[in-house]
């Protein structure tokens, strides 16, 4: 019996060996906390640059009063090496190293900065401020209007809370935001934009009115599901047609020049806006999105791989906020979003 | 006689070798294919009214909460409604409710319920009329929502082929005992990494009834909340497929929730889910293997093989009788046999691949460390394998008896003052 | 110096992108789990395949080794034991030249008389009994227990009833548990390789856990066989279905759980660490602006 349960006890043991870390994880937790659920920035664009401003009014606030006004170099009370500039872009030249600046900055007056600089840290523009061609920010906040030069670089966020101007060629990296507008020059490249108006350029084509419209009669084999007609293939709405339902299509959905659909289309291919198509409600693409010139698209656009927005169309109205996500994005000159945009593999506008 | 048994044996392990290439193949594509979630970036829309449903009975440990973070969510005031269904509580709920009712008058509109069937379906079924908003939103009184889930749940919504929408259930209460450790491993791999697969390859992810909502013209369609199923949420995510309707998984819009602490409430809420899944079953394999045309070919087969999850349990268990059987019969059976038996022991679904999935989730979520819990696994498994069979079998020896329909739900723990993460 | 040059333009663009996920407090932050996948490298593939593949090549060949290390095992236990049977084995002939040999213990299967089928019944309605009487916190206990006292019941009613004669004998037990063995440590390599190379470890971790797993259930799957004997020539063939169906393959299986879980918690290669920020935010790195 007693070699048998020495047999025994090897047996266990060795048995046991690769559980130990098992037992050991039972016995003292070490990963036992639940995932962190509550995210204050889902949805929310521009809350990188919300907390930024939040930080930087706190530690503001507590600096002495000599650094409270006027040109400063020094730190902020939690240690971060801050220079404030008052007068001019001179001021900017303090400990900068080959045209780049390794301290927050912030700027209090209405300046042009110097082109070809490279800011590592926030800058903060307390007055209206136009950026240098060639510019490199890691982020930027504006407290009024803010224009980026020519190639300029935004490598986390950017914030106006007037007017977002952005020059042409530059790279815009992280979400780029406005509270009231952001104009957008050609070849851009971006991710995530969030404004009450999102254009490329300033000229807008004149909203089309619409002409006559027939009432467009459904395929045979349509089939009405809820509040929406399904039609299995492809399907191509003439010119002119007006559709007073929401359509989902198995194939490709084509809407041509003029028609006008009352609710929300989907297709599980592409979706083709011709050239002054309308869609009040919401476009969605398994595919693609191929919006022409001059068309509206009320709601959200929606597509798995690409939008095209042609020249002078519309996503959205002023009272009729949307946002345009997919993960590649085109935008066409005098293209206009009211809301958001979101492409994350990346936007550009011609 | 020996046929008798190796053909259902062998059918059985048949079975299992399927359900383990499904999870498999789930699980490589949430680590390695193509990931959708095309409406979780649709931050800033024209939001449309949304009425969120709380279903209550006795819930007076919880629902303050519930109502605190409803109230302080970002979707804008006068497009939500929320409307807790207080259905005849004996405690304090209805105390409660009326405190928010009176505070936020028209933010929180209380529906109650003073007879007619019990149950969360019933409930929500009589509460349906309270509101005509487009989209209903049905979240369980212990849940803590945070602040962008409402617009997260509605983002999907502006697809017109949207019926339904299923957000991710985290466990809360994970510390507490080995149980809830282990049942926040499986929730791991049944949202991180199954409901997301799914998602992606375009198949059925199932609305689970809590985190989640549904077009009120999606609902009207298939006929409302049935009050004759132990499961609404599984009938009605065939319900809504069969109709033409998709049922959309959102792995971002993540919720609070607590998980049985204590192995009766465990063993309560797996039996109610196995009568409930496996009487869709019974309701829905035929009309889903008819295949409406709208509805794909492999959309049909994860269907089925859906609908059979918890009859999974009690095919194991019968597989294992056949070869007890075959083995007092003297019936030489290839080791792999028994190997495909024993490794199927390790889970419910009887597959390694189970385990595949948890891991592989718990790596996405950066929890690595809980992995370690792997092998006791097999503890959960075997009270589900036993629970689920027996509630099977039992609803199988009593098929003409409706089942009785009453308030089923995971016992409250939270405390005033409990800290929630 | 145009080298120079390239070399400061490819250390900013590092720089950069490093900052694109530095907080303002430099806190690195990362995109979210709900969005994140795996990148596949064709190197990880091949590394999947060539670990996968060499796995089972190596236990290939280390067969003969393998037969002798049981048999060797077999002999010892068996001395210790006191087991009155003499050893032989089974030899194998494989492809290759190879020769494989799996011990043969020539024991005798004792059958149960009356009065052990009067003991096992007792012990066996006590452990049921024992199963109601046990909290509720130990409930997969009282299952598992409970599956056990069944398992055990079939064997009585087996020997107390059936006509036919247990068509076992300890030899074949034996032999089906190591030959299944060999087919669990087979696909010890496979099944990591599925399920486990996939991931971004280390590849000397990778190969160390397939080594020792499979170390682990050479030792392992003997010494649970010498258990069996011991306990099949003592307490009859009564106990052989419980020890063949709970306490064979399920328990090499539980070993490669513990293994397969212990190291998928291991840190990946592609982890991001919380490093502390980029020293370009407490030193200036040289940029390429107008020089000062």
């Amino acid at each position: 019996m007693i070699p048998f349960l020495a047999l025994l006890a090897v047996t266990l043991l060795w048995m046991v060996l690769p559980m130990l870390p098992a037992l050991r994880e039972v016995v003292r937790p070490t990963d036992v906390a639940p995932l962190k659920v509550v995210d204050r920035s889902s949805g929310y664009v521009a809350y990188f640059a919300r907390n930024f401003r939040q930080y930087l009014d706190r530690q503001m606030a507590a600096l002495p009063a000599e650094a409270q006004a006027g040109d400063y170099v020094g730190k902020l009370p939690d240690g971060t090496q801050f220079l404030r500039v008052h007068k001019s872009p001179a001021g900017l030249a303090h400990e900068v190293d080959a045209g780049t600046q390794n301290r927050l900055v912030v700027v209090d007056h209405s300046m042009k900065l110097a082109d070809d600089r490279t800011f590592l840290m926030e800058v903060y523009a307390r007055a209206p401020t136009i950026g240098g061609a060639g510019s490199v920010y890691r982020a930027i906040y504006a407290d009024r209007e803010l224009g980026l030069g020519e190639r300029s670089t935004v490598l986390r966020w950017a914030h106006a809370v007037g007017t977002l101007g952005v020059g042409s060629h530059s790279v815009l990296r992280g979400r780029i935001t406005s509270d009231t507008a952001v104009v957008l020059g050609g070849n851009v490249v971006f991710e995530r934009i969030g404004a009450p108006v999102i254009s490329v350029g300033t000229e807008r084509l004149p909203p089309q009115a619409p002409g006559e419209l027939t009432p467009w009669k459904p395929p045979a084999g349509a089939r009405q599901v809820g509040d929406h007609l399904r039609i299995e293939g492809d399907l191509e709405i003439a010119g002119g047609m007006r559709v007073e339902t929401s359509l989902v299509v198995s194939g490709m959905l084509r809407l041509g020049p003029g028609a006008l659909v009352e609710g929300s289309v989907k297709a599980y291919r592409d979706v083709e806006l011709a050239d002054g198509a309308q869609v009040r409600g919401a476009v969605v693409a398994r595919r693609r999105i191929i919006i022409d010139t001059a068309a509206w698209v009320g709601g959200p656009a929606i597509a798995e791989e690409r939008i095209r927005i042609g020249q002078g169309s519309v996503i959205g109205g002023p009272n009729l906020p949307a946002t345009v996500s997919a993960p590649e994005l085109e935008m066409m000159a005098g293209a206009t979003v009211y809301g958001q945009i979101s492409a994350p593999l990346g936007g550009r506008t011609f | 006689m020996r046929l008798a048994l190796l053909i259902p044996l062998y059918a059985i392990v048949a079975i299992m070798v399927v359900y383990t290439i499904r999870h498999y193949l789930f699980t490589l594509n949430r680590l390695f294919g193509r990931h959708r979630q095309p409406y979780v970036d649709v931050g800033t829309a024209s939001w449309p009214r949304v009425a969120v449903f709380v279903p209550c009975h006795n819930e007076e440990r919880v629902i303050a909460h519930m109502l605190d973070a409803l109230l302080v969510c970002d979707y804008p005031e006068r497009q939500l409604v929320i409307i807790p269904i207080n259905d005849r509580s004996t405690d304090g709920t209805a105390k409660i409710l009326a405190e928010y009712a009176s505070k936020f008058p028209v933010r929180v509109a209380p529906f109650v319920r003073k007879g007619g069937k019990p149950g969360k379906a019933a409930a929500l079924k009589d509460a349906m009329a309270a509101s005509d908003a487009p989209i209903h939103l049905v979240f369980d009184a212990d849940y803590l929502p945070g602040r962008g889930l409402i617009k997260q749940l509605v983002g999907p919504f502006f697809d017109p082929e949207t019926g339904a929408v299923m957000g991710r259930v985290v466990p809360m209460n994970v510390n507490k005992t080995l149980l809830t450790r282990l049942l926040d491993l499986e929730r791991t791999g049944g949202y991180q990494v199954d409901q997301q697969a799914r998602m992606n390859l375009g198949l059925i992810p199932q609305y689970g009834g809590t985190v989640g909502g549904v077009r009120r013209a999606a609902l009207i369609d298939v006929g409302g909340w049935r009050d004759d199923t132990l499961a609404e949420d599984t009938d009605l995510t065939f319900r809504l497929v069969l109709a033409g309707w998709e049922v959309v998984y959102q792995n971002r819009s993540e919720c609070y929730e607590e998980v049985p602490e204590s192995w009766p409430s465990r063993i309560r809420q797996i039996k109610r889910w196995a009568r409930g899944h496996n009487q869709s079953l019974a309701r829905y394999w035929w009309p889903l293997l008819k295949r409406p045309t709208h509805v794909r070919r492999w959309k049909v087969v994860d269907g089925l093989l859906l609908l059979g999850v918890f009859a999974v349990g009690p095919l194991l268990l019968l597989g294992w009788a056949l070869a007890i059987a075959l083995y007092y019969m003297g019936v030489p059976l290839s080791s792999g046999v028994y190997v495909i038996l024993a490794v199927a022991m390790y889970s419910t679904l009887g597959n390694f691949a189970a385990f595949f999935e948890v891991a592989a989730g718990a790596r996405l979520d950066g929890s690595r460390g809980r992995i370690k819990l792997l092998p006791f696994l097999i503890v959960g498994f075997l009270v589900s394998l036993v629970s689920v069979s027996w509630a099977t079998v039992a609803k199988i020896a009593t098929f003409w008896r409706r089942d009785d329909q009453r308030w089923e739900k995971t016992e409250r723990h939270r405390e005033n003052g409990t800290v929630i993460p | 110096m145009r080298g120079k040059s390239a070399r400061r333009e490819v250390e900013r663009a590092r720089h950069f992108e490093a900052m694109r996920t530095r907080g303002f407090r430099g806190g690195l932050i990362v995109p979210h789990r709900s969005m994140v996948g795996l990148p596949w490298t064709a190197l990880r593939f091949l590394t999947t395949l060539a670990l996968s593949l060499g796995g089972v090549l190596l236990l290939y060949i280390a067969l003969p080794s393998l037969g002798r290390l049981w048999q060797e095992i077999f002999e010892r236990a068996r001395d210790f034991l006191g087991l009155a049977a003499p050893l032989g084995d089974q030899l194998w002939n494989l492809p290759g030249g190879l020769e494989f040999t799996l011990p043969v213990l020539a024991a005798g299967t004792p059958l149960p008389g009356d009065g052990a089928l009067r003991i096992a019944t007792i012990v066996t309605l006590l452990v049921f009994g024992l199963t109601v009487l046990l909290p509720v916190r130990f409930t997969p206990l009282r299952y598992f227990l409970r599956l056990l006292a069944i398992i055990q019941a079939t064997a009585i009613l087996f020997f107390a009833f059936a006509a036919d004669p247990f068509p076992y004998r300890l030899q074949d037990h034996v032999f089906v548990l190591l030959s299944a063995g060999l087919v669990i440590m087979a696909l010890v390599p496979l099944v990591l390789g599925l399920t486990l190379h996939v991931f971004d470890l280390a590849l000397w971790k990778k190969l160390l856990l397939t080594l020792a797993i499979l170390a682990h259930l050479a030792v392992f799957i003997p010494l649970q066989v010498l258990v069996h004997i011991w306990l099949v020539m003592h307490g009859t063939a009564l106990v052989m279905p419980v020890l063949f169906l709970v306490f064979g393959l399920l328990l090499d299986i539980l070993v490669f759980v513990s293994f397969y879980g212990w190291a998928l918690s291991w840190r990946g290669e592609l982890e991001r660490r919380d490093l502390p920020p980029p020293a370009h935010l407490a030193a200036p790195i040289r940029g390429r602006g107008r020089g000062r």
